[in-house]
């Protein structure tokens, strides 16, 4: 039994150690570390939703080229974020998405925001 | 430098080739995937099995065995930088969960592997065991993080 000692214990020790830096997120966006009481979803599910509701305007990635701003290195925070898709802002309708799909994006936007 | 930089320096790094960081990472747990069949494979054929699949001798099947294994593992560190240090320990659904803890155990499951492929003592079927697991989470990744951006988000660079 000794010998499965030594790759349990390793398995353990590095499985640890990833778990350990993930949970300290080192280098998590400055507008993601700050984004307080803004309810964050998935990244991933949000860039989807993106793609399908908010490219056509933001364009692709929210880099820009359409009549909506650029986002990508906007710097803008979550709360802002939440609060311009609730309200609407220029020719954006309010509540283009909402519920699970809002969190989503919002979390998706601040990730690409990032200045 | 503040730490903020590093992710602006590695986002900046990779959407030089890619559309975005995440797309990057699904190339490169694809290639992972890809050298991580190889590696099943070559070991199979190395424990005496798949000689009409894999016509090769020992030991060039040995020397793809592990220079696919290194390819593969430099593949994932990008994943990893991405995964742990930018986007951290999540689980706002089952997918995502699903993938947390994978990630979180296959270095560890690869650490483990290494080690008792250098030690003696073992029974036959543990390395095996052991290269089965981690080509088997290497495999779960796969499917909850490129295969679901693939078919979820857009298939392309």
């Amino acid at each position: 039994m000794r010998r499965w000692l030594s790759p349990l214990v390793l398995l353990v020790c590095v499985s640890g150690a990833v778990f350990a830096l993930a949970q300290a997120h080192l280098f998590a966006p400055a507008a993601i570390a700050t984004a307080g009481p803004v309810a964050l979803g998935d990244v991933y599910q949000g860039e989807t939703v993106f793609q399908q509701t908010c490219a056509s305007c933001h364009g692709a990635g929210g880099a820009g080229g359409g009549i909506g701003p650029k986002l990508q290195g906007s710097g803008v925070t979550p709360a802002t974020i939440q609060a311009r898709i609730r309200a609407g802002a220029g020719v954006m309708p309010a509540a283009l998405v909402s519920g699970r799909d809002e969190a989503d994006v919002v979390a998706y936007v601040a990730s690409i925001a990032a200045p | 430098m503040p730490l903020f930089d590093v992710n602006s320096a590695y986002t900046d790094a990779v959407t030089a080739v890619f559309s975005s960081t995440i797309a990057a990472k699904a190339w490169f747990a694809t290639a992972a995937v890809v050298l991580a069949v190889v590696q099943l494979l070559t070991a199979s054929r190395m424990w005496g099995k798949l000689h009409r699949v894999v016509p090769l001798s020992f030991p060039v099947a040995r020397k793809i065995h592990r220079w696919s294994g290194r390819l593969a593992f430099l593949c994932t560190l990008p994943v990893f930088f991405h995964c742990v240090f930018i986007l951290g320990f999540q689980t706002p659904d089952a997918r995502v969960a699903i993938h947390a803890v994978a990630g979180t155990v296959v270095y560890g499951v690869l650490a483990a592997k290494l080690l008792m492929i250098r030690r003696k003592g073992f029974p036959h079927w543990a390395l095996p065991l052991a290269g089965g697991t981690l080509a088997a989470l290497l495999g779960v990744l796969w499917l909850t993080s490129s295969l679901w951006y693939f078919t979820n988000v857009r298939f392309g660079f």
